[in-house]
């Protein structure tokens, strides 16, 4: 008997020395290390640099208004927060800090992005393969320029829905970014009909479920922020007689550090979130652009919009506590830019003479195209034909100065396609600007049974880069 | 006082053996007795001749001696030449003229390294010749190779791949090592974290390779074995059988108990087995895994093994700087160990549950367990464990594709070192444990349900016992001996359960409001195309498009205060209407057009509105496996019962013991297929029954889209019903094989192995994706892909299934029950 015990603890004995080993750290490993600490060193220090080079604050800014300190979450069991006390923001460090925008998703000095392609890839239920359209979550460090996509496997191939979480079906997939390490994801299950919200730890390369939503539809995703996701779901009620659809939005809080629903309640009638900060809901209904409390008590209303069209493209300065937004009218021949200041006071900073129809607002500048149309073919439905509204230029004007004179930084030439209001849009951070491309592509109309000249996005998981002091151009081609 | 019971045992024993002797022929316990103890220590004088031939066999090659039955020896062969078979078919497409190939491929890529521009120019040509042919603007003509199976277009597939990997495989891994710098190198990524080590294991593993040269040079034989999975699943199969039963000799001549006291049955004799076992594993794995290479040597030819490993497409990230030769030596080791652990779990499960049943029992659920773990995905708990399943390791390229890690809660361990470390804690417990458990007494008694004394019901009074006056007919004791068992009933009510189960699974309706608007239009428009309808369903398109239109408009009113809040939120529902059927409806038109397209409504009657979500997920169901494993359990033993219990005989000289009972036992088999296959349909019919409109059936089959291909003109129901009638065909198919075969095999191990053989490996095969098995598999009649398709398998398994009904009829008249 002991001997038998002595063979197989000297057996499991053995059986461990595997796993010491893989503690076993060599030479390569250490200098691999060494490399990485001083890799890591040396962008810490890009950062760190690109920082000291950025446009400070300038004197006389207004106050900071603060924003919010991390709140018991236990007292929003049920009902939506009141605001919690203030804290000072620092000021901001780079172009594009404390700027939040519904055009883009920047978090920490990182742009995060959809990227489209078409590819075949493995059927969900295992059986042969579908082609079709699908997303890839991507980002571009935009302190090191490296552009990546979130699947942190550089050995993923990004082609199998039961593999690579970070790709999806379909054209949109809404993710936001907790903290560079937790990503919260919108999208569908594997067999494409159900939609679920998901958490990915990009740390450790684990994803789960955290959401179902009411009706299995992909639930629209904000944050999160003081530790809270927001998730925006909706019930549908139709009449089939009357042919109308009542819908019931709902607002969810779920904490991000439990997964745990803090409250879901019922949104006023007719009403579209824009953003959440600093203990202030922003949001439009047809009529009025409204601030309010969190619980939706104190609503200001600060915009009333008229005639048609509606807001394209917003951008908060949190520092400040500033709301741009471009009004624009059906035809893009009116685009307006206004700002809100902290104290709810309107301005018209860009007037509608201008016909802006895209603009980016950064602690500096203000980048934007005006309606510049190319006529690019005949069009199925649209009388103005196949057009490139915005003439493939972009202008960049002084932000404290937007009607001041105005420079034109880039010129497509034709030579691409840049901006379709709506669908897809650049942005410009420290002198790059960032597109998706756009491509003319044939479309076949089944009613007039001829083929046009349409714009579309590039379906081939490309991001361009322009320097737009050097001109030197770089097209991110993910593979 | 030990040596005192010893003794007493003992003589106990040698009294039991004196009685037991006289009858008991035991080959076996002659080897023991005889077996010298003396042979095993290492004699260094070799005896001479007579002495060597008249010493008896050490107990190591005994042991080995007994793997050499007929049974194994044909079962192996069998199993042997099916991998050669497999291999030959797989690859064997050109191999008359596989030199040809070679020295096209060979001077094409000569070509490529010494005169690109020739190349280039070959390569244009190929692409002006198939974008002719793409366009229809002529024919395609080979010009650098035409013999069978292989032309141009093959020579450039296999080229292509070659030239582009040589030219971009240094940028490719460099790309993976500056990703991995990068990632790891963010201070976003915490230090130790599992992503951070995954990524400077990336870059020590692949940091050495990216100055790999990699020749453009033909690559013949090598990717077509490693992606042979074939061989594991066979070997797997013959290791069931072959293993199964090394204790099981001992068990069944009841000689355990004299082992036990005799002086080298215990540890010496498991030390033998366990040795004669790993011997005969690595033989085994070493054969079927190394044999196909000397097809491939034929069919296609090999490359050299001196090339790279990265060469080949399929382990251009394999991590290690290894030759395809070292690779090959690395994966067949990782087989021969994997199975050595496998085959040892086999012995050991056969030593602690004394008959093969349970063994093949659990081993099924492991391996399931494997298949389904080999599924999991990314959001599953159990997603970090996938890389230890069974199939994807017994292929023995799974470790060296490319680095893997796993995520041990947040930290990392490296694959190969986690499963070296489990590989040795398994061996040592599976070499271990035999010893551990030893030699159970033989109870000389059979395992019996036994309640205790207390629960016991009294006894019925003699008075209460009525003599019956009629017995069963011999067909009614035959359906109630194959199918009517309490545990046969039982095991039939476990797999309708699982079968529910599965099928509410599968057939669970999609989800969210593009299917639920999309259905309820279905619903509405249901039946034959009418004006009616589309006018319906243009009206609905207008009334969508004008709900946008009006949207626009009254929102500039409302806002500029023409209009109430009551009346635009009548227009908002309106657009929200609008919006939620605008895709469904886009749906909606297409199939309109599709029922309309006169290339089909001239063609064919009763083409209606339907929606077929159900109904084709019943016509695309995979293979059955709950059907499939329930009826050869429970037909397996079906003519195996009576050569088992030696009833046989008895039969043999019994007045309707031969043609009566076969033909009672083939009616119960037959029936009971029957009642179980219309169980089992129905719960499919429930399912779809449930989930869709049974009105469908008589709609025109190529209402459809789906089913165009077919070309078949007529309604739903009755495809539905020839589908069925397949799926019926190829049950009854299913039960002439499995209890044909055991009225062929009389040994329940002979019988799983011949019916995995059979039946469950072309399943499996042409389940996991290879095509060629789907013409001989049962899976082309249960689960049919397309009604016209199946007339090959329709014949063959019908052939199949009535020359073993004949050939049970010949066995069963001719055999008895051999005694040993």
């Amino acid at each position: 008997m002991m001997k038998r015990t002595i063979c197989l603890c000297l057996c499991a004995l053995l059986a461990v020395l595997p796993v010491c080993g893989c503690g076993y750290r060599g030479d390569a490993r250490a200098e691999i290390e060494n490399e990485l600490e001083s890799a890591r060193a040396e962008n810490e220090a890009k950062a760190e640099a690109k920082t000291e080079n950025e446009p400070k604050p300038e004197a006389g800014m207004p106050e900071q208004p603060g924003a919010l300190v991390e709140s018991d979450t236990e007292e929003w069991e049920g009902a939506v927060p009141t605001p919690p006390e203030k804290v000072d923001l620092d000021p901001p460090k780079t172009d594009w800090d404390h700027i939040l925008s519904s055009e883009y998703n920047i978090y920490d000095n990182k742009l995060y992005y959809n990227l489209q392609a078409y590819k075949t890839i493995p059927s969900p239920s295992g059986v042969g393969n579908n082609t079709s359209g699908i997303v890839m979550h991507a980002y571009t460090d935009l302190a090191t320029l490296e552009s990546a996509y979130l699947c942190p496997d550089p050995l993923c191939a990004h082609d199998d829905l039961n593999v690579c979480f970070y790709i999806d079906k379909g054209s949109s997939s809404p993710f936001v970014i907790a903290d560079n390490r937790t990503v919260y994801m919108s999208r569908m299950d594997y067999r494409g009909d159900g939609g679920r919200v998901w958490k990915a730890d990009l740390t450790n390369n684990t994803v789960r479920a955290v959401y179902t939503p009411m009706d299995h539809d992909l639930p629209g995703l904000d944050g999160p922020d003081n530790g809270v996701l927001y998730i925006y779901d909706s019930l549908k009620y139709t009449d089939e007689e009357s042919r109308t659809t009542k819908r019931i939005e709902y607002m969810i809080g779920l904490s991000v550090d439990t997964d745990k629903m803090l409250f879901k309640r019922e949104l006023p009638e007719d009403c579209r979130i824009h953003l959440i900060r600093n203990g202030k809901i922003w949001y439009s209904t047809t009529r009025e652009l409204i601030r309010c409390d969190p619980d939706f008590g104190n609503p200001e209303t600060l915009y009333v919009f008229k005639g048609t069209g509606g807001i394209s493209a917003w951008y908060y300065d949190e520092y400040r506590d500033e709301f741009w937004f471009l009004v624009i009218k059906q035809g893009y021949q009116s685009g307006k830019v206004m700002r809100i200041l902290s104290d709810g006071t309107v301005e018209e900073v860009i007037p509608s003479s201008k016909k802006l129809i895209y603009f980016q607002l950064t602690n500096s500048k203000i980048y934007y195209s005006v309606y510049d149309p190319i006529k690019l073919g005949e069009h199925p439905f649209d009388p103005n034909g196949t057009v490139d509204v915005s003439g493939g230029k972009i202008y960049a004007a002084e932000r404290e100065d937007p009607l001041g004179e105005a420079r034109l930084v880039y010129d497509t030439r034709g030579e691409m396609f840049l901006c379709l209001p709506g669908v897809n849009t650049y942005a410009v951070f420290d002198d790059q600007l960032f597109f998706r491309p756009i491509q003319l592509v044939d479309d076949y109309d089944f009613i007039t049974k001829k083929t046009y000249k349409v714009l579309s996005i590039a379906h081939d998981l490309t991001m361009y880069r322009i320097d737009l002091t050097t001109g030197e151009e770089e097209e991110f081609r993910f593979e | 006082m030990a040596e005192f019971k010893k003794t007493e045992a003992a003589d106990a024993m040698d009294a039991l053996i004196a009685s037991a002797m006289p009858y008991i022929k035991n080959r076996e316990l002659e080897e023991y007795e005889t077996a010298d103890p003396s042979v095993v220590p290492a004699k260094k004088t070799v005896p001479a001749r007579e002495t060597r031939e008249a010493r008896p066999l050490p107990l190591f090659f005994r042991e080995l001696s007994k793997f050499r039955t007929r049974f194994n020896l044909v079962l192996l062969a069998v199993l042997f030449l099916a991998n050669l078979a497999v291999a030959a078919v797989e690859t064997g497409s050109y191999w008359q003229n596989s030199g040809e190939v070679r020295n096209a491929v060979n001077a094409l890529l000569y070509e490529y390294n010494n005169d690109r521009a020739a190349y280039d120019a070959s390569a244009e040509d190929y692409e002006e010749r198939r974008q002719a042919l793409f366009y229809g603007r002529g024919e395609f003509e080979n010009r650098l190779i035409d013999v069978p199976g292989y032309g141009d277009s093959a020579l450039f597939r296999d080229v292509e791949p070659i030239t582009e990997r040589s030219r971009n495989y240094g940028r490719d891994i460099r790309r993976v090592v500056d990703s991995a710098v990068r990632r790891a190198s963010d201070p976003d990524v915490e230090k130790g974290s599992y992503v951070y080590e995954y990524q400077a294991q990336l870059i020590l593993h692949y940091r050495p390779l990216q100055d790999t040269e990699i020749p453009a040079e033909g690559q013949f034989g090598w990717n077509e074995y490693f992606s042979l999975r074939v061989p594991a699943i066979l070997l797997a199969l013959a290791s069931l059988a072959v293993f199964s039963g090394v204790w099981l000799g001992e068990k069944r001549s009841r000689i355990v108990n004299v082992l036990r006291v005799s002086k080298r049955g215990s540890a010496p004799l498991i030390l033998a087995k366990l040795s004669a076992s790993a011997l005969v594993s690595v033989c085994l794995t070493l054969a079927f895994t190394l044999s196909p290479l000397a097809v491939i040597a034929v069919t296609r030819g090999f490359s050299p093994l001196s090339m790279p490993v990265q060469a080949l497409s399929a382990f251009e990230f394999c991590p290690y700087a290894l030759t395809v030769g070292q690779f090959l030596a690395l994966t067949v080791s990782v087989q021969v160990a994997l199975f050595l652990l496998f085959d040892l779990l086999v012995v050991f499960l056969g030593q602690l549950l004394d008959h093969e049943l349970p063994v093949y029992g659990i081993l099924l659920v492991l391996l399931t367990a494997g298949y389904w773990l080999s599924g999991r995905q990314t959001d599953s708990p159990l997603y970090g464990l996938r890389s230890f399943n069974f199939i994807d390791l017994a292929a023995g390229d799974f470790l060296f594709g490319r680095y893997r890690a796993l995520n041990l809660g947040g930290r990392l361990v490296g694959l190969i070192p986690a499963l070296i470390a489990l590989g040795f804690v398994a061996f040592a417990l599976l070499a271990g444990l035999p010893f551990a458990v030893g030699l159970r007494a033989d109870s000389y008694r059979i395992f019996s349900f036994r309640l205790p004394v207390r629960m016991k019901f009294p006894k019925r009074a003699e008075k209460e016992i009525r003599f019956r006056a009629h017995s069963l007919s011999v067909f009614g004791y035959e359906m109630s001996k194959s199918m009517f068992l309490p545990v046969f009933l039982g095991l039939t009510l476990f797999a309708l359960g699982a079968k529910f189960f599965v099928s509410d699974a599968y057939f669970k309706p999609y989800e969210g409001s593009y299917w639920e608007v999309y259905t309820g239009y279905m619903a509405e428009l249901r039946g034959p195309v009418t004006e009616e309808k589309i006018r319906t369903i243009e009206d609905e398109e207008r009334y969508v498009s004008q709900c946008f239109a009006d949207y626009d408009l009254a929102q500039a009113a409302y806002r500029d205060g023409d209009m109430e809040l009551e009346e635009f939120r009548e227009i908002s529902e309106r657009r929200n209407y609008a919006d939620l059927v605008q895709r469904p409806l886009e749906r909606i038109r297409e199939r309109l057009d599709y029922l309309t397209d006169p290339a089909v409504a001239e063609k064919y009657d009763n083409l209606e509105f339907l929606d077929e979500t159900a109904v084709m997920r019943l016509f695309r169901q995979p293979l059955d496996y709950i059907f499939l494993v329930l009826l050869t359990i429970l037909l397996s033993d079906l003519f195996i019962r009576e050569y088992r219990t030696g009833f046989k005989s008895i039969l043999h000289t019994a007045k309707n013991g031969s043609s009566k009972t076969w033909g009672s036992k083939w009616g119960a088999a037959f029936i009971g297929t029957v009642i179980i296959w219309f169980l089992f349909a129905g719960v499919d019919f429930y399912e779809v029954w449930k989930t869709s409109d049974t009105t469908i059936f008589s709609a025109g089959l190529l209402s459809i889209p789906d089913m165009r291909e077919t070309g078949l003109d007529m309604t739903v129901g009755q495809y539905l019903v020839r589908f069925e009638l397949i799926r019926l065909f190829g049950s009854l198919a299913l039960c002439a094989a499995v209890a044909g075969l055991s009225a062929l095999t009389h040994r329940l191990s002979a019988q799983f192995a011949a019916v995995f053989a059979v039946i469950f490996i072309p399943s499996l095969l042409s389940t996991l994706g290879a095509d060629r098995f789907e013409s001989v598999s049962i899976a082309e009649l249960l689960a049919p892909k397309n009604v016209s398709g199946s007339l090959g398998a329709l014949f063959g398994w019908g052939a199949m299934a009535i020359l073993l009904v004949a050939v049970s009829a010949w066995t069963w008249g001719k055999s008895k029950v051999r005694f040993r």
